[in-house]
């Protein structure tokens, strides 16, 4: 409660969460409140313009874009929070077997996460999909092995950091097992970085992710998908601007937020301030 | 030593301890540069004693008591508990051996698991060596508490809630739990207040008593060892250089690191002049420590041999090791002859 409290104080995290809210309700309630599917097509209605019926007006096939939108909220949410969290998993325990066993294990997989750090993101992730072929599900491959590193080196660095503590060493002494140590104690003691990490990396995975459908290697259509309909309005941007000012709009402001709201979290969570605080008591 | 002194718990001998110096070559020729920690040390610890071990920071004290807990594995040398080399215990005697010794951290602040509750860090040990169920335990841990002086209604507090002292006694309740035979105390005090470094030394003179309890007392202040030490070992950059009984210690002190240790201790008494200098110069690097006596580069009576040949820690009394050359030449008695003869080689001239 005290760290909501703080990250709500922030203006820019404030903005943000009200966002990400709008986008997560949007997305789980969201389509049983449409009038239209989204796949049902209707030669008639194509390139409609805003109007009551078709409030953001339609795309090439004569689709309603808002219905649209909304069921993409579904499909950007899941494939993020899938990918994401199957990565955090990975990176989180390679994180850990580096951070606490050292020696030749770290050496191993801090190299091989140099290697995937080597790689620009989306680069990364387009090899991914083309070993893979194209599908939601080899978009959530890439994601999550996109996010992988990052999570990974950051629990390294927080695992060596907690390994030379005392109550560690305390723990050893009294003869508890590794398993125990990694993961009682410093699993536990890594939680507020994860949190962080996860965030702004949600908000980088909806990015590949639509960057991948945009480029027609993620998810295909016509199941509706940011990217894809952004890709798929490109054509005809200067004539009918709204199909693609819409779901890029919404792109960029759903990143945004996941990174506003991951800097408050960072700021609420830091590890010094609470020790500074703790070394006032 | 005397047999009055009774049974040795913990042995050790030869003791080494070197860590690599981290900064890598790649060239195979390179020279492989080495801390050395802790030289050839040997020292026995009696049932019920507490033994001292000061020296400065970075003398290999607090190494010595990391390798008695078996949190490092010296490079050689061997440590016996009770007869048995501690790094040959596997499985079953490991865990009975870590449940007969225990170790308190300097530092009460990181010495604590901040996601753990009081109750819960105290009862740790127990959950580690699965004894009793649950009630048993929360009941062990309530007991030990108040042991400690510490009030149940604590059981549910998180560290960050208590002071520093408090902190502390958290930290000697935890390493009680298991009711262990020896405790190596890491410099328990050094980072309290004076007055609740007493309340905590007094604590732990108590708790002796009631669980009969065998210390091994780490710390670079002399009055505190004086305070619950029965016998004192002086470590000078990872040797012992003395090593006796705390009163026969105080009373004549003969290597002369310990003697300019203890002129180093403060005298609340601003009109008594110390007639001794302090030491001159910084301590050595332990990564090239100076070839023979490792004091030579700061003793003032440091003559040739001291420069090649290690001298040993040899015992001048029964209970009384010193681990230099010339100590003989150095007591106050042979010392003050010296002066006078100097101060009446003045008056002559």
């Amino acid at each position: 409660m005290e760290t909501l409290r703080k990250i709500l104080k922030r203006k820019t995290s404030l903005i943000g969460a009200i966002i990400l809210t709008v986008f997560f309700l949007t997305a789980l309630i969201g389509p049983f409140l449409c009038r239209y599917d989204p796949l049902q097509t209707n030669p008639k209605q194509k390139y409609a313009q805003a109007s009551s019926e078709y409030p953001l007006g339609t795309d090439y096939l004569g689709r309603d874009v808002l219905t649209r939108m909304v069921y993409g909220a579904r499909v950007s949410l899941s494939i993020s929070f899938i990918g994401v969290l199957s990565g955090a998993l990975i990176g989180v325990l390679l994180g850990l077997a580096a951070g606490y066993y050292g020696r030749w294990v770290d050496t191993l997989i801090s190299r091989l996460i140099d290697i995937l750090l080597a790689f620009p993101g989306l680069l990364l992730a387009i090899m991914i999909v083309a070993i893979l072929g194209k599908g939601i599900e080899n978009t959530i491959i890439a994601v999550s092995v996109f996010s992988i590193p990052s999570i990974a080196r950051m629990i390294r660095g927080v695992v060596i950091g907690l390994r030379e503590s005392e109550y560690l060493q305390a723990c050893k002494a009294m003869g508890a097992s590794d398993a125990r140590m990694i993961f009682s104690h410093i699993l536990p003691n890594t939680v507020s970085q994860m949190i962080v990490n996860i965030t702004l990396n949600l908000g980088t995975a909806i990015l590949t992710a639509s960057s991948l459908s945009f480029l027609g290697l993620g998810v295909q259509p016509p199941s509706p998908e940011w990217g894809a309909m952004l890709s798929s309005a490109r054509d005809v941007i200067r004539t009918y601007p709204l199909a693609s000012i819409v779901p890029g709009i919404t792109i960029t402001l759903v990143v945004l937020s996941f990174s506003m709201v991951g800097d408050g979290l960072r700021d609420a969570l830091d590890p010094k301030l609470q020790y500074r605080f703790r070394g006032n008591l | 030593m005397s047999d009055k002194e009774g049974k040795v718990l913990l042995e050790a001998e030869g003791l080494v301890m070197h860590f690599p110096v981290s900064a890598r070559s790649l060239s195979p020729f390179a020279e492989r540069k080495t801390v050395k920690a802790v030289q050839d040390v040997s020292f026995k610890v009696y049932e019920g004693e507490t033994l001292g071990l000061v020296g400065e920071s970075g003398c290999g004290k607090s190494t010595t008591g990391k390798m008695i807990v078996k949190l490092l594995q010296p490079t050689a040398g061997a440590i016996r508990f009770e007869g048995a080399d501690i790094n040959a215990l596997k499985g079953k005697e490991e865990l009975a051996f870590r449940r007969q010794v225990q170790i308190i951290f300097q530092d009460p602040f990181s010495s604590l698991d901040p996601r753990y509750k009081v109750g819960q860090t105290i009862g740790e040990p127990l959950v580690v060596h699965k004894t009793g169920d649950k009630k048993s335990r929360r009941e062990r841990v309530i007991e030990i508490m108040q042991d400690v002086g510490l009030k149940s209604e604590m059981y549910g507090r998180y560290p960050h809630e208590f002071s520093g002292g408090q902190r502390q006694r958290i930290g000697v309740a935890r390493a009680l739990a298991l009711n262990p035979r020896l405790i190596v105390c890491d410099e328990p005090v050094s980072s309290l207040d004076v007055s609740i470094q007493a309340q905590i030394l007094n604590l732990m003179k108590v708790l002796q008593r009631k669980y009969r309890l065998t210390y091994v007392f780490i710390s670079h202040n002399l009055l505190v060892v004086k305070h619950l030490c029965d016998r004192i070992a002086v470590m000078y950059l990872g040797h012992i250089v003395e090593l006796a009984r705390r009163d026969d210690l105080f009373a004549r002190r003969l290597h002369p690191y310990t003697q300019a240790l203890f002129d180093a201790i403060p005298i609340a008494d601003p009109d008594v002049k110390t007639m001794n200098e302090l030491l001159q110069g910084d301590i050595p690097s332990p990564i090239d420590p100076p070839p023979g006596c490792v004091f030579n580069t700061r003793c003032p009576y440091a003559r040739q041999r001291c420069l090649e040949q290690t001298p040993a820690l040899q015992p001048d009394t029964d209970s009384h090791l010193v681990a230099c050359h010339f100590y003989r030449d150095l007591r106050p008695s042979a010392l003050r002859a010296e002066q006078s003869a100097e101060e009446a080689g003045k008056a002559a001239v």
